[in-house]
C-alpha cells in the first residue's frame, strides 16, 4: 500500500504540470483556470519507495462553490475514501498573497504539509522574490522553490516529502475553523488574511514599482470592449485563414500518399468480394478520412498556442458581457471554448460552474460548438464547392466560410441558452470572477504533445469506429446480390467484349458497365432500400438517399460521414485512380436524372446540418452522466436534430432561391 | 462459398461487434471522447 499525497492549490498554479513531471503522465494542461475538473492518480518515486500522488482540481478555499471544488474538500477531509497521508501544497510564487489563504486552510487540516513554491521564474520577472528558507522557518513546514515546467527542484521536493512521510508531523496553521458556517465568518476570514500577511512580511521582497508591465499594457487592449473584441475576431480570422492555407498542400500530399498506399494494397489481390471490401470500404472510406490529419494537427496547434500563451482566459473575460445578456456568465464560456476541440471535455469542464441551472444550460449548448470532428466535413465541402475567391488579395472566401461555420455554432448557442435559462427559471447572470493568467511564451513541449495526441486520437478513431462503420455500410450496400442483375450485366459485358469496337472504346464501355453495375447493386441493396425509405424526410434539405444514409450512419461520431460518403460513392469514382479523391468524386456524382447531386446549396445544407446536429454518441452519454439523467441527453439529441434539420432545410431553400443549386 | 467470402463475412462481423462495443462503452459512460480530462 503506497502512501497517498494530495496535490492541492489554487487554480492555474501548475498542479497538473507538476503532477505530470512527478508521475510521468501526460494529463492535459493549459494556461487558464479550470482545466482539471476530476482527480487523477499517479506514482511518484521517492528516495525510499513509491507514493501515490493525486492531482486535484484547483480550489480557492475548502468551502466549495462548485462540483469540482467539492471534490477537493471531500478528498482532503477523507469523505470520499481514506484521508491522504500528506499534502503537497502548490503556491504560485508570483502571487503568494492570494495563494496563502488556501494554504492557511490546508495547514489547519491536521496533516503533514510540504509547500512547493512554483513559478519562481515568473515571480522574478515580476520583480518579486520569495525567500523559501525564511518562509520555511516561519511556517514550520518544508518550503521548496521549484519550476515544474522545467522540472527544476523536484529532487529536493522528493526528499522533503520523504522526510515528511517518514516522520509525520501535522502542520500548524492559524487554528481556525475550515468548514461549516464558522469558516465563513468575516472575523475568521480576516484572521486568515492576517496570518498570510504575517508570514509573508519577512519572506517577500518586491522591487520598487517600475514602468507598467508589458502584459498589463497588452491587457488594456485585449480586454477592451471594442479593441478586445476586434482583436478576438482578427485572431480567429487569422487562425482559420492559416488552417485553410497551410493544410491545403499537406492534405494534397496525404491524398497522394493514400492513393499510392491503396494501389499497393489492392493491386496484388484477385477480383472478388475481399478486393471490393478493401477498395470501397477501407481505402475509399478510411483513406478519405485520414487525409484530414494535417488539418486536425494545424487546428490543435492553434488551440494549444492560444491556450498556453494565456489568451483563452482573456476571451472568456470579453465574452462575459455578451453572456450576461442571456443569463450566463463568462465562466460558461470556458467549457464552450473547450468544446471547440471536443464537447466531451467541454461538458466535464462545466463542473467549475457553481450554479446548477447555469451548469445544465452550458452543458446542453456545448455540443453546438464546432468540434474538431466537424472540420473534415466543412473543409471537404468548402474545397469542392466554394469558389477560391480572394478579397483585397488576402481575405480568402473559403477561410471566411470556415470561420462562418465556427461562428454559426456560437450564434445558435446564444439564443438556445437564453431560452433554456428562461425555461429553467435561472436567475440573473452570476458574478464572474476570473484570474487572468500571466502571458507567457507557449511551452513547445506542451504544444507538441497536444498536437501529437490529438492527431493520434484522430488516426485511432479512423482505424477503429470509422473503419468499422464503413465496413458495415459497405456490406449493407453490397448485399443482397441479385443473380438476375449479375446475369444481365454479365451478358452486356460479353456483348461488349465480342463487339468490333476499338480496344480503347471497348475498355471505356466496360468501365462504364462496371460503374452502372455497382450503382444498380447499391440501388437494390439493403442500404438502398433503407435509404429510399428515409429519402422523403431529407428531400427538403436537397439530399438524395445516399447522403441521407451517410448522415444517419454517422451517429457514433460526426467524422464517420466522410468515410461513409467515400464508401457509398466509390462506384462513382473517376476513371483515373490516381485522381480519384473524394473531393473530385463528390463534384462528379449525379442524381438519377443526370443532374449533379452536389452543388453549393447541397454543400451548405450538409454543413449546416453537421454544424447543428448531435451525431456523437460519446457527447450524449457524457451529458447523461454529468446531468444525472438520460432525459437531458434525449432532449439534447431531439432539439439539436430538429435545429439541424430546420437549419439545413432553410439553407437549402434559400440557396436554391439565390440560384446556388445549379 | 469461397474462402474469400468467409474472410469478408468475418471482417463484417468483427466490424459490427466493434460498433456495438463502442456504443455500449458510450452508454456506460466509459467513453472519454477525444481528450484526457475524464475521471
Amino acid at each position: 500500500m503506497h502512501p497517498v499525497i494530495a496535490l492541492a492549490g489554487n487554480p492555474n498554479v501548475g498542479k497538473t504540470t507538476l503532477f505530470n513531471a512527478l508521475s510521468g503522465q501526460n494529463l492535459r494542461t493549459a494556461n487558464y483556470p479550470g482545466v482539471t475538473v476530476a482527480r487523477h492518480a499517479g506514482l511518484w518515486s521517492l528516495p525510499q519507495g513509491e507514493a501515490q500522488v493525486v492531482d486535484l482540481p484547483g480550489s480557492y478555499s475548502l468551502a466549495p462553490h462548485s462540483p469540482d471544488e467539492a471534490l477537493v474538500t471531500q478528498f482532503l477531509k477523507g469523505e470520499a475514501g481514506p484521508r491522504p497521508d500528506a499534502i503537497l501544497a502548490i503556491i504560485d510564487a508570483s502571487n503568494p498573497e492570494r495563494n496563502f489563504y488556501f494554504l492557511s486552510q490546508l495547514m489547519d487540516l491536521g496533516l503533514p504539509v510540504v509547500v512547493a513554491l512554483n513559478m519562481v521564474d515568473v515571480a522574478k520577472a515580476k520583480g518579486l522574490a520569495v525567500d523559501a528558507a525564511a518562509l520555511q522557518a516561519s511556517l514550520g513546514v518544508p518550503v521548496l522553490p521549484i519550476q515544474a515546467s522545467q522540472r527544476l527542484g523536484l529532487e529536493a521536493l522528493a526528499q522533503a516529502m520523504q522526510a515528511a512521510l517518514s516522520a509525520p508531523r501535522p502542520a500548524q496553521g492559524p487554528g481556525l475553523p475550515v468548514d461549516g458556517p464558522a469558516a465563513a465568518e468575516p472575523d475568521v476570514i480576516r484572521k486568515r488574511y492576517a496570518w498570510s500577511r504575517q508570514h509573508l512580511l519577512d519572506a517577500l521582497t518586491r522591487s520598487p514599482a517600475g514602468p507598467q508591465r508589458l502584459g498589463d499594457r497588452v491587457d488594456r487592449v485585449l480586454t477592451h470592449k471594442v479593441w478586445g473584441s476586434l482583436a478576438l475576431l482578427l485572431v480567429m480570422g487569422m487562425v482559420f485563414q492559416s488552417i485553410y492555407a497551410w493544410s491545403q498542400p499537406l492534405m494534397e500530399g496525404m491524398e497522394g500518399l493514400v492513393s499510392w498506399l491503396g494501389g499497393q494494397l489492392l493491386s496484388p489481390l484477385p477480383p472478388g468480394l475481399l478486393k471490393d471490401l478493401l477498395a470501397d470500404g477501407v481505402v475509399a472510406g478510411v483513406g478519405g478520412v485520414v487525409v484530414f490529419v494535417p488539418q486536425i494537427a494545424v487546428l490543435f496547434l492553434f488551440i494549444a498556442l492560444l491556450e498556453d500563451c494565456g489568451y483563452m482566459a482573456r476571451s472568456a473575460f470579453l465574452m462575459d458581457r455578451l453572456f450576461a445578456k442571456i443569463g450566463l456568465s463568462g465562466r460558461s464560456f470556458i467549457p464552450l471554448l473547450s468544446s471547440f476541440a471536443c464537447a466531451v471535455p467541454g461538458i466535464l469542464a462545466t463542473r467549475t460552474i457553481a450554479d446548477r441551472k447555469e451548469r445544465l444550460t452550458a452543458m446542453l449548448v456545448a455540443p453546438l460548438m464546432s468540434c474538431s470532428a466537424r472540420l473534415p466535413v466543412y473543409t471537404i465541402m468548402i474545397a469542392a464547392f466554394v469558389p477560391a475567391t480572394r478579397y483585397y488579395g488576402i481575405v480568402d472566401l473559403r477561410a471566411l466560410t470556415l470561420l462562418g461555420f465556427y461562428g454559426l455554432g456560437l450564434a445558435v448557442a446564444l439564443p438556445v441558452a437564453w431560452l433554456l435559462r428562461k425555461r429553467l427559471q435561472g436567475g440573473a447572470a452570476p458574478l464572474f470572477l476570473i484570474e487572468l493568467p500571466g502571458y507567457k511564451w507557449p511551452d513547445p513541449r506542451t504544444v507538441a504533445r497536444r498536437v501529437w495526441e490529438q492527431a493520434g486520437e484522430f488516426v485511432a478513431q479512423a482505424g477503429s469506429i470509422i473503419l468499422a462503420v464503413t465496413v458495415i455500410v459497405w456490406a449493407l450496400g453490397a448485399f443482397p446480390r441479385s443473380p438476375a442483375l449479375a446475369a444481365d450485366f454479365g451478358a452486356q459485358r460479353t456483348a461488349v467484349e465480342g463487339s468490333r469496337l476499338a480496344p480503347e472504346a471497348q475498355a471505356q464501355r466496360l468501365r462504364q458497365l462496371e460503374r452502372d453495375e455497382k450503382a444498380a447493386v447499391l440501388q437494390q441493396s439493403w442500404l438502398g432500400r433503407m435509404g429510399q425509405a428515409v429519402e422523403p424526410v431529407f428531400a427538403p434539405l436537397g439530399w438524395d438517399w445516399r447522403i441521407s444514409m451517410a448522415a444517419i450512419a454517422s451517429f457514433p461520431a460526426r467524422e464517420v460521414v466522410i468515410g461513409v460518403l467515400g464508401t457509398i460513392f466509390s462506384s462513382e469514382e473517376a476513371d483515373d485512380a490516381e485522381s480519384a479523391h473524394l473531393r473530385q468524386t463528390l463534384q462528379s456524382v449525379q442524381r438519377e436524372d443526370g443532374s449533379p447531386l452536389f452543388n453549393l446549396a447541397v454543400a451548405l445544407s450538409l454543413m449546416v446540418f453537421f454544424a447543428l446536429c448531435a451525431q456523437c454518441a460519446a457527447t450524449l452519454a457524457v451529458i447523461a452522466r454529468e446531468s444525472g439523467h438520460w432525459g437531458w441527453a434525449a432532449f439534447t439529441f431531439a432539439y439539436m436534430t430538429a435545429l439541424a434539420w430546420l437549419g439545413a432545410a432553410a439553407t437549402y431553400q434559400l440557396a436554391s432561391w439565390l440560384g446556388w443549386a445549379a | 462459398v469461397s474462402a474469400q467470402d468467409w474472410v469478408v463475412g468475418l471482417i463484417v462481423l468483427g466490424a459490427a461487434v466493434l460498433v456495438l462495443r463502442k456504443l455500449k462503452r458510450s452508454w456506460q459512460g466509459e467513453d472519454k471522447g477525444c481528450d484526457k480530462c475524464g475521471d
